[in-house]
């Protein structure tokens, strides 16, 4: 699947490659986000969901393939890009002997535009005491005050490594509800790497799943839970072991019966089905973990 | 306890190769200990034998005591020390097997080398293992300096070193009351690592999560957390490192190079202001007790062994400093190089940001010589080398510095060690060499082509070095 790159588009990957040793991590990834979008990169673990990220911001170098981020590359990208910007990686490093407030006040004095009040609005709503030593903090306030500073420069690109991991169900809730207010504004555009496919339903407009080193579906999420669906059939006559169906993501057959989870329901596949077969066919809608389920099950 | 059991604690360290070279380099050690013992040694000779040979071994001794203490704090402070059965006594069962077979090889090398009774060897050997040890688990400063005291002692004091070894030698009772405590204390560690529980501010695993892989994931943000309980703790580091902060936000110059500099100095918590006095003081002292109290000193071996003292222990100390903190820096850089500058710019940004900490030794470094010929009356006898000292010594920084900027784009403490340990000693080889050839055949003659040839190296190091770290991956 190769996207390709409009005036429109914010990030750009095309055959991105990456290895670590003899260890592929990326194989060949096709990627264009259009400016305005929230979009969940979704992935098994190891599935090189962070690698992408980091790739897409400098932090890693591709082996092959082209990156463009704001129309630049990601590994020589000019202050003026960088400052369009945030990150929030997936283990937070931050100077554990500065405080809170120590740590907000540095990384703003780096950066030529800072919202100091939204930052403070930030730190209120998320209850981080300014005072406490950034090392002492839980997981989760660390999360939440890299959170701050990735968004106190408000920046038109925000890439989130597993922004929510960390985080009990209020703040999570908290921060999806921030993400929103975030991609509000016309010109935001938020990449964000999850597990949690129910966060990723409520914020993201777009998907991307990235499975064996490859986006294998880059989407809108209704396009995804319009194509993918669950059929149940019911033939008049017993099914053959070599009864498969086209797109399948995966069957399970008994006797008449059979279950199939399909890539895409659509051009009249259901009306095939029930003409070939003779058989009964439910169609069934999938949750976006359930259709993550299907499109990695390896059965 | 299965033998299953203790070997697979062992592999813990046996499978790391670092653990083979510290090994290594530890035999070798031992080799270079009997190297021209004699059969019936006086004590002028152990004397000798003090000042030229132990050095390196009890090196590697408080190294492996640090490393087995560090390993034990990072097995202790962990769930798994509590949940898995019979965990704590097979970890603690190999620990303490290491430290005493480090012990008696150690000891019966310097026994029989030194001719001195095993026990007093092995007193002093499971002295310094277990203060690196203790070291390792808990960062007790006493120890660590008792440590630093005994093994630069035998260079700055051999005298006084060999001297207490003697007695140890002489009093066996006394020597067996020492290596009695030595193994109370090793009993003493592991119980109260059997005792660490998570409500225990001693819980955190301090440096590094690994004693192997100092910038690991788990070990940044252990680092996090340990640099915030010391500072938390300190009654000085703590609310100075505040107000040096809230002045730098008060008087923040604009924009600009001058800005970005501070606040990288303001990220290291102005770390050189805190270890720089330990530098001035060390100079001193290693003067102060090299000094002849009244007769000048004259020339000959006498003040080359001053040179070298200072141009080493000190300049070593002074590249583990900034070293060891820019190391543990890497976890933060992937961040940092976010910030709205060109990778270039940022890469600059942090050479500059290290010379700065490296000039700061320097300067330091040079104004205790300074202090010294002021203090020292008898140095003055040596006065007219002073100039060509100093500029030697901004010399030896100026390399060091690039080697240091260099060996940090390898995100390792074990490169950063094993350099600055090979490094120290050749380059205060060379400044002695170079001063001996200054006085021969006058200072001009050696100072210029020593200058340029620097600034040669130093072009070319720049360019390597910038091309290496431009194009290391921060993530």
């Amino acid at each position: 699947m190769i996207e390709t790159m409009t005036a429109n588009t914010v990030i750009s990957v095309e055959a991105v490659h990456k290895r670590f040793g003899d260890k592929a991590v990326l194989r060949g990834v096709d990627l264009a986000i259009p400016r305005g979008s929230v979009v969940g990169l979704l992935g098994k673990n190891a599935a090189g969901k962070s690698t992408l990220l980091k790739c897409l911001l400098g932090l890693l170098r591709t082996d092959a393939g082209q990156i463009q981020v704001f129309d630049e590359e990601p590994w020589s990208l000019s202050a003026d890009a960088k400052a369009r910007l945030g990150y929030v990686p997936q283990e937070v490093n931050l100077y554990g002997w500065m405080r809170v407030g120590q740590m907000v006040e540095y990384t703003a004095a780096f950066y030529p535009r800072w919202n100091a009040t939204l930052a403070e609005h930030l730190l209120d709503q998320w209850e981080l005491p300014r005072r406490d030593r950034v090392g002492l903090l839980s997981p989760g306030q660390l999360q939440k005050l890299a959170l701050v500073l990735a968004l106190g420069h408000e920046p038109e690109l925000l890439v989130l490594d597993e922004p929510v991991a960390a985080l009990d169900p209020v703040a999570r809730r908290d921060f999806l509800r921030t993400i929103l207010d975030v991609a509000q504004s016309e010109n935001r555009t938020i990449l964000f790497s999850t597990h949690i496919t129910s966060d990723l339903e409520r914020v993201a407009d777009r998907v991307a799943l990235l499975r064996d080193g490859r986006i294998v579906f880059h989407d809108g999420l209704d396009v995804l839970k319009e194509s993918v669906k669950r059929l149940r059939i019911t033939a008049e006559r017993e099914l053959p072991r070599s009864f498969a169906v086209p797109g399948a993501l995966r069957t399970e057959i008994a006797g008449r019966s059979a279950l199939v989870a399909v890539a895409d329901a659509g051009n009249g596949l259901i009306d095939e089905l029930r003409a070939t077969w003779n058989a009964a066919v439910d169609v069934e809608d999938l949750s976006l973990e359930d259709i993550f389920l299907e499109m990695h099950h390896d059965g | 306890m299965t033998a299953n059991r203790l070997y697979q604690v062992l592999r813990t360290y046996t499978t790391r190769l670092v653990f083979w070279l510290i090994v290594a380099i530890w035999l070798g050690t031992l080799l270079v200990l009997p190297a021209g013992a004699k059969h019936g040694l006086s004590f002028p000779d152990l004397v000798d034998l003090v000042a030229h040979r132990l050095f390196p071994s009890l090196m590697l001794a408080a190294g492996l005591g640090m490393i087995v203490g560090t390993m034990l704090k990072a097995q202790f402070a962990d769930p798994r020390a509590r949940l898995l059965p019979r965990f704590a006594g097979t970890h603690l069962a190999v620990a303490a097997t290491i430290v005493v077979v480090a012990t008696v090889v150690d000891a019966g090398m310097l026994a029989w080398a030194g001719r001195v009774s095993w026990l007093a060897a092995a007193s002093l050997y499971l002295a310094v293992i277990m203060a690196g040890a203790w070291s390792g688990c808990w960062v007790s400063q006493v120890f660590i300096w008792f440590v630093f005291a005994l093994i630069y002692g035998t260079m700055l004091a051999p005298r006084y070193v060999a001297g207490l070894i003697q007695s140890l030698s002489d009093r066996p009772t006394l020597s067996l009351a020492c290596v009695g405590l030595g193994l109370a204390a090793l009993v003493i560690l592991g119980r109260r690592l059997w005792m660490l529980s998570e409500e225990m501010p001693q819980y955190s695993r301090q440096m590094p999560s690994s004693v192997w892989r100092f910038t690991s994931r788990g070990a940044a943000r252990d680092r996090q957390r340990w640099e915030s309980q010391v500072i938390a703790r300190s009654r000085v580091q703590g609310p100075l490192r505040d107000v040096l902060v809230r002045l730098v936000f008060r008087w923040l110059p604009a924009p600009g190079l001058t800005r970005r500099m501070l606040l990288r100095q303001l990220a290291g918590g102005f770390s050189s202001l805190f270890w720089a006095p330990f530098l001035f003081g060390m100079i001193v002292l290693i003067f102060g007790m090299q000094t002849p109290p009244t007769r000048p000193i004259g020339a000959g071996a006498v003040y080359f062994m001053i040179l070298f003292m200072i141009s080493f222990i000190p300049f070593q100390f002074a590249l583990c400093m900034p070293g060891g903190w820019w190391v543990r820096r890497w976890p933060y850089l992937a961040r940092e190089s976010l910030f709205p500058l060109g990778r270039t710019t940022f890469i600059r940004d942090l050479a500059l940001a290290m010379a700065l900490d490296v000039a700061a030794a320097a300067v330091v470094h040079c104004a205790a010589i300074v202090t010294c010929f002021a203090l020292f009356h008898p140095l003055s006898s040596m006065v007219e080398l002073l100039p060509a000292w100093i500029v030697l010594t901004l010399v030896q920084y100026t390399v060091a510095y690039w080697l240091l900027f260099w060996l940090v784009s390898y995100r390792s403490h074990w490169a950063l060690m094993a350099g600055i340990l090979v490094a120290a000693p050749i380059s205060a080889g060379l400044l002695i060499a170079a001063l001996y050839a200054g006085q021969q055949l006058g200072p001009l003659a050696v100072l210029g082509p020593v200058l340029l040839l620097t600034v040669l190296g130093a072009g070319l190091l720049y360019r390597l070095t910038m091309r290496r770290w431009c194009r290391v991956e921060l993530g």
